[in-house]
């Protein structure tokens, strides 16, 4: 019922915005008179002839060498060696239209095109074919055979030897002898996105608008499963999952604006199209399906869904500098993929829960609303309220399964889903006092209500208290600064969801526990004189979550940065930064078994034990420009330094009772470390001529405790493959160093 | 009370002083700007198109400020074949103003409106004027607006350095760094969007961000919840799905930090100890997973640790499996 009234709340104010039109017509009137007068005819610059625009083009040769982790190096990038043609740029432009194109990287994976075509005052198009690589391992290596359809399969043959060959050391020693002839292969994924945008101009005020954007991906994901749930039989095996999507966005959009209003009414809709619902894999240990292991696993990829919204704002100028807007959207995600057997073992089929309904019928309506007030009553104050309403109502029918735990055994618990919904209720209220014309203080209050189910606690309600110190426009100095704190508090908590899935009754989950925050943020930045400019910044942060037991219970960042940048002559640009973060937390848990009547571990503090994490990052960043400086000649310096170190340190409680015969060993810190220069120099045979080189160094130097090949140097399990503690096939995929260099010769032809 | 108000008094102190500097250094630049050569400007006070209106005509804003004109000629804003462009009206007295008193008072400056000098909100109403579609609609009250920064904070109409929407910065990443210095630094981190040059430009920060405000929160361009915005280009973990993991459903950003991470896929901590922060007793999270586990190679911090197993962590259609993410 509250949603409705603040719909027709919001329908009401759009359609106060359609007033404007007729306003609009009145005023152009009046606007027309003044266009006619003999001086404002002759004012617009429409006589005045374009300049030609500026075409170039870069082509030349790459060189790369690479030790190490060339993937990590590459990422989103294709820096392959060979010929390239890069920043193309075509631009041309008369008094009625413009066209533009530009290329980049041509033929490589990261290739990217644009063409932009108006038709001035009446036609805008804009094309876009962009290719994102993801380039994740070139050390990835499999036994697995891609059969398409999301088939990966491996020789029937060495499942078999496997599965003869014991277990224990004899098949840790077949295992490590047949994962030798893995083959190598790159883990790697694209996304290849067309976007077309058109925006037509009905007159003066009204605009079409019409968005379509089809992103295809195709390629591998590094992913692994397991042939049962915990405890497991057989080991996780860690593998290149195919991918074959589509998502298809459309948009379309109505909008009608002049200088007293917006009125805007939207569809938009996306289709996400997975062409490999399930990947079948197979189990490398075993050829022949039994009752305690498969031959074979299925996974349930992403499934195909749809959404949708229908969008109407608005906004509407009011006396006293004031402005009211309005934004509803009711929309809708689902999603129906074909629910698939539990398993694929055969000597299980038979007994596995039969499905409760052949699709998923999953779906959530969305209803999203945002009212806006602004004023600036004199040139003093500035005032703000804005109510935000957000409404995920899950309406997924619930679903009921007997447990089936992994392929190999049926359960007799039931288990139930859990359709998350969520509601909040947001008010933002903001003053501005304008102190002097160039220092603004700002007071703020937020409410944020929110309601939930399937959570710890139904409803939290977090009040947030903020001020705001800015003084800018001023040409020497700029000051800003932040100080916002704020209060959430949870209410209907449920204990028994907790104690459902085995957890302490004072356990929270920190997205939604009980939480003080308080956070200060400062810049400043100070311009002596027009070669000169100094900035700083530091920021600090502290959310405390008072009421956790076990959880997250700290979590807090500390930041700043200094940095000048001096502009000596107008052919010379030098700039420094260095900034630090650090971010620590404090988890809280408890080492101990599930409650029963023989074993108390459940209750017993001595076996508490908390993590004390820190993360602290150092950045320098440097640039140098120089430009003619030498005659006919531009130079161009960057380097970039990134050294992170990160610790989880374990604590337990001096009479402790966790670690009795065997001592804890802590872990060793995580350090990343990326280093990158640049170079880039242009030497201009003629003004439109330039004959160029530049020169890429970057090093990369990483140590992961659990993603370095000290760790997982080996596509075998190490730690047994029966048991509890069965362990991972690894594909071989590492945090590794590189050290890259990358060179181009290239020749910059302008016109 | 004495320790209560301390911090209140130095808090207001420093305020004071700082307003006082700031009338004394305005002062400065107002008197610097007053006595500055007019010359030019009172040559073209014969110019002959006086105007009733007062308005002076752009070629006779260009005699004296003939610099200006090669940043605005070729730009958006020259485009006289559209009716919406200052061309097309008044020219550069669309966002100055009528300019004949100037060029009557001999280039008097306080007789012309400079967005350069103007308050930053009077300068955004002016852009405004024009700029008054959806992509802006929501800058007035936005969180930009409210801490004073105005169009001309990042945009130049007369000197830009950017290929596109006239920034003062040759790149987008360039001027949004001038405050979000610690957001900017983290695209260096191993783990990142492709946003920067040396990740390959595939994104910038208005990729996300609309920095003209927006429906959403964090001024994110798509949706209107950070769960909406991540799932426009990562759609196939909208579902929703037959089993949920809740805190995902809720946001993205309460596991994943979006502007980079030195953790594996951009997670806030490293596994298995960012799923212990909520999953504390529930059979194996409770264990401490020290240096003797990463000996051991246990899969449950060794390689991507929880994620191992529970890999379909977003949620899963999985008819039974699906509870515990597992496929």
């Amino acid at each position: 019922m509250r949603t409705r009234m603040m719909i027709l709340t919001g329908a009401l104010l759009l359609v106060f915005s359609g007033a404007a039109r007729a306003q609009q017509e009145q005023a152009a009137s009046s606007q027309d008179s003044t266009k006619s007068t003999p001086m404002a005819t002759s004012v617009p610059a429409s006589t005045t002839p374009f300049t030609p625009k500026l075409g170039q083009i870069d082509f030349g040769f790459r060189g790369d060498s690479v030790s190490g982790d060339a993937a990590r190096y590459q990422r989103f990038r294709d820096l392959r060696e060979g010929g390239y043609v890069d920043r193309f740029r075509l631009s041309k432009e008369t008094e009625q239209w413009v066209f533009k194109a530009t290329a980049n990287n041509v033929g490589y994976r990261d290739q990217r095109f644009t063409v932009n075509y108006q038709d001035i005052g009446r036609l805008k198009v804009n094309g876009d074919w962009n290719q994102v690589p993801l380039f994740i391992s070139d050390s990835t290596r499999r036994l697995y055979k891609d059969n398409g359809n999301g088939v990966l399969t491996i020789d029937d043959s060495i499942q078999r030897t496997l599965q003869t060959a014991g277990t224990g050391a004899p098949l840790l020693s077949a295992l490590q002898s047949t994962y030798a002839g893995a083959n190598q292969y790159d883990l790697r994924s694209r996304r290849d996105i067309g976007t077309l945008n058109m925006v037509y101009a009905l007159n003066q005020d009204v605009d079409v608008k019409f968005d379509v954007r089809n992103m295809n991906r195709s390629g591998y994901n590094l992913m692994s499963f397991g042939f049962g749930t915990s405890p497991g039989l057989n080991p996780v095996v860690e593998l290149g999952v195919p991918l074959d999507d589509r998502t298809t966005d459309v948009k379309g959009a109505i909008e009608f604006a002049n200088n007293r209003g917006l009125f805007n009414v939207g569809y938009n809709a996306s289709w996400f199209n997975n062409h490999i619902p399930t990947v079948t894999f197979d189990n490398p240990l075993r050829a022949d399906d039994i009752s305690g292991g498969p031959s074979s696993g299925r996974v349930v990829m992403w499934p195909t869904n749809h959404s949708f919204s229908v969008n109407v704002n608005g906004s509407y100028k009011l006396p006293a500098r004031s402005k009211a807007s309005a934004f509803i959207s009711v929309g809708q995600w689902n999603q129906n993929e074909s629910l698939v057997a539990p398993t694929v073992n055969t000597a299980i089929a038979l007994v596995a829960p039969p499905l409760e309904r052949p699709t998923a019928e999953a779906k959530a309506d969305i209803v999203s609303m945002v009212y806006n007030f602004n004023s600036r009553p004199n040139e003093y104050v500035w005032l703000n309220a804005k109510y935000r309403y957000y409404d995920y109502a899950n309406k997924t029918p619930l679903y009921e399964t007997v447990a089936l735990v992994g392929d190999w055994s049926l359960g007799t618990a039931l288990w139930e889903n859990e359709p998350s919904s969520l509601k909040r209720n947001t008010i933002d209220l903001d003053a501005s006092i304008a102190a002097h014309k160039y220092v603004g203080i700002g007071l703020g209050f937020s409410r944020e209500d929110s309601d939930r189910t399937h959570r710890i606690f139904e409803k939290t309600a977090e009040d947030t208290y903020r001020v705001s110190f800015d003084s800018t426009g001023n040409q020497y100095v700029t000051l800003r600064t932040k100080f916002e704190h704020s209060n959430r508090e949870g209410s209907g908590f449920e204990a028994a969801l907790l104690e459902e899935v085995g957890e302490h009754a004072d356990t929270r989950h920190f997205d939604i526990a009980n939480r003080t925050r308080d956070r200060l943020t400062t810049t400043l930045s100070i311009t002596p004189n027009q070669f000169l400019d100094f900035n700083a910044s530091a920021g600090t942060g502290k959310d405390k979550y008072g009421q956790t037991g076990f959880g997250l219970r700290n979590n807090d960042n500390r930041t700043w940065s200094v940095g000048m940048d001096v502009l000596p002559t107008d052919r010379v640009n030098l700039g420094v930064n260095y900034g630090e973060e650090k971010y620590t937390a404090l988890q809280y848990s408890r080492t101990a078994n599930p409650l029963t009547a023989t074993d108390l571990t459940f209750n017993d503090a001595t076996r508490d034990w908390w993590t004390d994490q820190a993360d602290k990052v150092k950045t320098l960043s440097a640039t140098a420009d120089f430009l003619k400086c030498l005659p006919k000649t531009d130079f161009r310096f960057g380097y970039d330094i990134s050294d992170g170190r990160a610790t989880y340190v374990y604590n337990l409680k001096p009479e402790q009772k966790v670690f009795t015969t065997i001592p804890l060993t802590q872990l060793s810190p995580l350090k990343n470390k990326l280093t990158d220069a640049r170079m880039d120099v242009q030497y201009y045979v003629r003004p439109n001529l330039a004959l160029g080189g530049a020169y890429w160094y970057e090093d990369y130097k990483v140590s992961d405790f659990a993603l370095g090949p000290d760790t997982l140097n080996s596509l075998v399990p190490t730690n047994g493959t029966n048991g509890n503690f069965a362990s991972t096939i690894y594909s071989g995929y590492l945090y590794r160093n590189y050290r890259a260099h990358t060179g181009w010769l290239r020749l910059t032809f302008l016109w | 009370m004495g320790r209560a108000t301390r911090p209140l008094g130095i808090i207001a102190a420093a305020i004071g002083l700082w307003i006082a500097v700031m009338v004394s250094v305005s002062a400065s630049a107002a008197t610097r700007q007053n006595t500055a050569p007019a010359a030019k400007a009172s040559e073209t006070a014969t110019a002959p198109a006086v105007q009733a209106t007062g308005y002076a005509g752009e070629d006779t804003c260009l005699t004296c400020h003939e610099d200006h004109k090669k940043g605005y000629h070729g730009s958006p804003h020259a485009r006289a074949a559209n009716p919406r462009s200052p061309a097309a009206k008044k020219g550069c007295e669309s966002c100055h103003g009528p300019g004949q008193a100037h060029v009557d008072g001999g280039g008097d400056k306080t007789k012309i409106r400079n967005p350069a000098t103007m308050t930053l909100r009077d300068a955004n109403a002016t852009c405004m004027s024009c700029h008054n579609r959806t992509s802006h609609d929501n800058f007035a009250g936005g969180k930009h607006d409210g801490r004073n920064v105005g169009c001309v904070t990042c945009h130049s109409v007369h000197a830009a350095k950017s290929e596109r929407v006239l920034l003062k910065t040759t790149t987008v990443t360039e001027t949004c760094v001038q405050c979000h210095r610690k957001e900017v630094n983290k695209v260096h981190k191993s783990s990142h969007m492709p946003v920067t040059e040396r990740n390959g430009s595939k994104m910038e920060c208005t990729t996300c961000h609309n920095p003209h405000g927006s429906q959403n929160v964090k001024m994110l361009r798509e949706g209107s919840s950070i769960t909406e915005a991540c799932a426009s280009c990562h759609a196939e973990k909208r579902g929703p799905f037959l089993w949920e993991h809740a805190v995902g459903r809720e946001s993205c950003v309460t596991c994943h930090d979006a502007h980079g991470s030195n953790n594996e896929r951009m997670l806030v901590a490293k596994l298995p100890m960012l799923c212990q922060r909520c999953h504390i007793h529930s059979r194996h999270p409770a264990t401490i997973y020290d240096s003797t586990q990463v000996t051991n190679r246990s899969n449950r911090i060794a390689g991507r640790a929880c994620v191992n197993c529970h890999q379909m962590v977003h949620g899963s259609n999985h008819p039974t499996s699906g509870k515990v993410f597992l496929r």
